[in-house]
């Protein structure tokens, strides 16, 4: 039975009752009104006609005596009276059935009777008398008589209403009844399940293709939507296959990628490696010349390839963008002085200027920014051949002048070959040329564009280009940044040089090996070799180094494999530190490498900056974790900040006793009040701070309140200062607040102890 | 240990500038100093008080001894300072925590040697005496 039927069938439902209920009422109310009517007319009309009479009686007694026409009117009219008496005695008697209708009768007629003979005169003036008295006492009674049948009559009438209203309110209690029977029919049979499709629906659109979908075998509409919901649900299926499909497809063009990327990373570490290592050698000028453009085609090469792997993670829509403040001139002037080898090759004039209206500093990614300019100049470099390129940056109007940011606009503009109309439209798509007979004079994998839009596009920029064929192009785009503050300066100052390491070289291919030697031999680092890495293995077991430099793809046991059975091995050896060198650029091959326990990597082929970057970082751990090591005294003793961590103490014997035997109890003993004064100043000026607001002022003073707990080993003093500098910086003020109340504790019973400790130096010296 | 002069020789006449924020940490760095019996030890309270110090008294310092961090100028913010007025000023600097970052910043930015904080006499006197002692072989 379909919903629609349903809905319907209910609303008649609901229209009958109400129909009935309004019939039974009006009936009522008709009946009451009746009843009502009669109640008082019918016995009172009875009772007035029945005195009307005795008193008309009366009358006509009076003026028996003159019988004139008017007495005989008179007579006339008491005649009719006592007909409508006798009718109205006659209705009032139906209806109080407890009077003797007979009986009645019987009195009207004698009455009657009487009346006509008293009428008549004659006999005797007594029987007269005896007469009129005998009427007017059968009046009297029947106008008792009829008072009684109206009182009878009104009781009646009271029960008859009674069960009217009776009636009335059980139609009314059934039209209810049956209206709330419908409802609930309605909500079981539609609201229910509507409920719970919504439920299954809701399931499935959260993926969970296991939903058993119900009231598919019903004719009506919830029917109808459960069909429809599992087409849907196939639907899902579908989809959800097509997009494992498609991952998978995106899964292998990826592993495609990294593999061509390592096949073609590989040969070039030689390449690039080498001919770098040559260019350090003696060499005639000609073969120099030879080094030179060997190790520029192996860099140009390798920025295709990088080209390639940027557009692929485009296309996965993995590229992150940086957020750094940086100097856009120095970003323009770097980009220009990278092509200015190329220009002045070609013999054209390149040139770039930057508008003093444009801010110094700027917020973005300065190495995009210098990837789409290198891109665009490298463009217009390409295909001038007379005149020059031109970069200009300025700054264009906001929208809202009052806001931090600067709307650039940069442009690169050359005299070269031009753009067609036609060409200009597909210009930025991928792998497409100008002209494709263009890239057969001029090179390039048409994907450098491309790229550029869709990094301008990830900034959120826009860029686009103008030109007349033979007279040039410009190429521009628009970037609206938020304005910087001067960056950090980067480390240019003394550069600094990782201190002699021991290292060992996994490396199974020949050039390779050669390579890493050139690069590390200079740096007076003492090298070994391992041919795979199992050697790897073995080497690191036998012998201590300080750093693995770690190929990735060898025969016998790869890198990773070996990382792991390296991180097997007891310490030190297990946990020497280890750098991938890896070919595979991308994302997933360094998230390998670190997940099997690496510590580090770079890139192949390996440039010189990158492995002393390395070399470096792995330095500065080697050297914190000696310094480490010193702070405990032995080599693997806790440092005195993991000894306060665990201490139990108010005063921690340890440090405290190793700070007597360092300085002397003297002299330690001098400096308890030096600490008693800071620390309690400490405390004053943190609780000042704190009440004003002042953030940084606290946790600063929380700082100083920990560094100097620390010196005097006062174990708990310097963990609840530890935690509320940390509370602070986290902006956890609920737990500062906590622990800033029992802060000032901590900080007098470490006086206290530190004052019973020296009691007799502090009594010796007052 | 290389040959050349003593630590008593070295710190004799030796003349520190100390670079710290809190006065507790002051007076435990001045101790440690006078128990290395240097006799010289000039304090300043933050990068630019030092700085201040520096350029009005080059001739007199011989050593830089700065807390890494501090307010409104930092140790390395002072240590770039310093390197780029007087590249061979020996610096060295004290910190709570020798992690690889600070470790590297600090070795980028030219320092001498750091020492990590709660420090012994012995371990500061170790540092100063390398420090100076490596300048001198220059």
């Amino acid at each position: 039975m379909s919903i629609r039927f349903k809905l319907v069938a209910a609303l008649l439902i609901a229209l009958l009752a109400a129909a009935v209920a309004g019939t039974v009422a009006t009936w009522a109310t008709d009946t009451l009104g009746r009843l009502t009517v009669q109640m008082y007319d019918g016995p009172l009309q009875t009772i007035n006609f029945a005195r009307l009479a005795q008193t008309q009686f009366a009358i006509i007694e009076r003026r028996k005596h003159e019988l004139t026409a008017d007495a005989q009117a008179t007579i006339l009219e008491t005649a009719s009276l006592l007909e409508d008496l006798d009718k109205n005695l006659q209705v009032v008697l139906d209806r109080a059935k407890s009077v003797e209708i007979a009986e009645i009768e019987e009195m009207v007629a004698r009455v009657r009777r009487d009346i006509s003979a008293w009428l008549a005169g004659g006999g005797m003036a007594s029987t007269q008398a005896e007469l009129g008295d005998r009427v007017r006492q059968d009046l009297e009674i029947l106008t008792q008589i009829a008072a009684d049948a109206g009182y009878v009559f009104r009781e009646d009438a009271v029960d008859t209403i009674d069960a009217t209203r009776n009636r009335v309110l059980l139609a009314l209690a059934a039209a209810a009844l049956a209206l709330a029977g419908v409802g609930v029919l309605l909500v079981r049979n539609i609201v229910l399940p509507l409920d719970v499709l919504n439920r299954k629906m809701r399931k499935i659109a959260r993926g969970d293709t296991e939903v058993n979908i119900l009231y598919a075998e019903r004719r009506d509409e919830l029917g109808d939507t459960a069909r429809a919901m599992a087409v849907f649900k196939q639907a899902m299926l579908d989809i959800r296959d097509a997009r494992d499909r498609a991952e998978l497809a995106t899964k292998v063009k990826s592993e495609f990628l990294a593999m061509m990327s390592h096949e073609i990373r590989t040969p070039m570490n030689g390449i690039i490696g080498l001919s770098r290592l040559m260019l350090g050698t003696e060499l005639s000028h000609e073969q120099r010349d030879n080094a030179r453009l060997i190790l520029d085609s192996g860099l140009s090469l390798l920025q295709i390839l990088n080209d390639i792997l940027d557009y692929s993670k485009l296309e996965a829509g993995r590229l992150e963008v940086e957020s750094i403040d940086f100097d856009l001139r120095q970003a323009v002037a770097d980009a220009v002085a990278l092509m200015k080898a190329k220009s002045d090759e070609k013999g054209i004039a390149l040139a770039g200027e930057v508008d003093p209206e444009v801010p110094q500093y700027l917020r973005g990614d300065p190495g995009r920014v210098r990837q789409v300019l290198l891109n665009l100049i490298g463009n217009a470099v390409k295909f001038t051949e007379r005149g020059g390129v031109r970069v200009h940056v300025r700054k264009l109007p906001l929208d809202n002048p009052d806001e931090p940011y600067a709307r650039l606009r940069v442009g690169v503009r050359d005299t070269g070959i031009g753009i067609s109309a036609a060409a200009k439209a597909k210009l930025f798509g991928s792998f497409v040329q100008a002209d494709s007979s263009i890239s057969r004079r001029f090179g390039g994998t048409g994907l450098g564009l491309a790229i550029s839009r869709r990094l301008v596009e990830a900034m959120g920029g826009d860029i686009g280009v103008e030109s007349e064929i033979g007279k040039g192009s410009e190429f521009h785009f628009e970037l609206t940044l938020p304005i910087g503050i001067e960056p950090r300066a980067a480390a240019h100052a003394p550069a600094a040089a990782a201190r002699p390491l021991r290292i060992l070289v996994a490396e199974d291919n020949l050039v390779n090996q050669k390579v890493a030697l050139g690069l590390l031999k200079p740096g007076g680092h003492t090298v070994e070799i391992a041919e795979n890495g199992a050697e790897a293995v073995e080497a690191v077991r036998g012998g201590a180094f300080d750093l693995v430099l770690m190929d990735m793809n060898m025969p016998v046991m790869d890198g990773i494999e070996a990382t792991r059975a390296i991180r097997a091995l007891d310490p030190p050896n297990g946990v020497v530190w280890i750098v991938a060198a890896t070919a595979g650029a991308m994302q997933s091959d360094i998230e390998n490498c670190l997940a099997a326990g690496m510590n580090d990597y770079v890139a192949k082929p390996i440039s010189p900056d990158a492995l002393s970057a390395a070399l470096l970082r792995a330095t500065g751990v080697l050297e914190a974790q000696a310094q480490a090591a010193e702070n405990g005294g032995a080599p693997a003793g806790p440092s005195v900040q993991e000894r306060l961590d665990t201490s139990m103490a108010v005063l921690d014997e340890s440090v405290i006793g190793d700070l007597e035997a360092q300085m002397g109890a003297e002299i330690v003993a001098s400096l308890v009040g030096d600490y008693a004064q800071s620390a309690r100043e400490l405390m004053a000026q943190l609780a000042t701070a704190r009440a004003a607001g002042a953030d940084q002022d606290w946790i600063r003073a929380a700082h100083s309140l920990k560094s100097s707990a620390a010196s005097m080993g006062l174990a708990q003093t310097f963990r609840a200062a530890r935690d509320l500098e940390f509370a602070g910086e986290f902006g956890d003020f609920v737990t500062a607040g906590h622990i800033c109340d029992k802060l000032g504790l901590h900080i007098e019973a470490g006086i206290a102890a530190l004052e019973q400790r020296y009691a007799n130096q502090l009594a010796a010296a007052s | 240990m290389q040959p050349g002069p003593t630590m008593d020789q070295l710190f004799s006449n030796l003349s520190v500038l100390l670079v710290e924020d809190d006065a507790f940490a002051v007076k435990i760095a001045q101790t440690v100093l006078r128990q290395l019996k240097i006799p010289y030890v000039s304090t300043a309270r933050d990068g630019a008080e030092a700085l201040d110090i520096l350029n009005a008294n080059m001739q007199k310092f011989e050593l830089v001894i700065s807390d890494w961090n501090m307010p409104e100028m930092t140790g390395l913010q002072l240590l770039k300072a310093v390197r780029h007025k007087w590249p061979s000023m020996p610096f060295i600097m004290l910190t709570g925590k020798a992690s690889p970052e600070f470790v590297v910043q600090a070795r980028e930015n030219g320092v001498d040697a750091y020492v990590v904080k709660p420090f012994s006499p012995a371990q500061l006197g170790q540092k100063i005496l390398a420090v100076l002692q490596h300048k001198q072989a220059k």
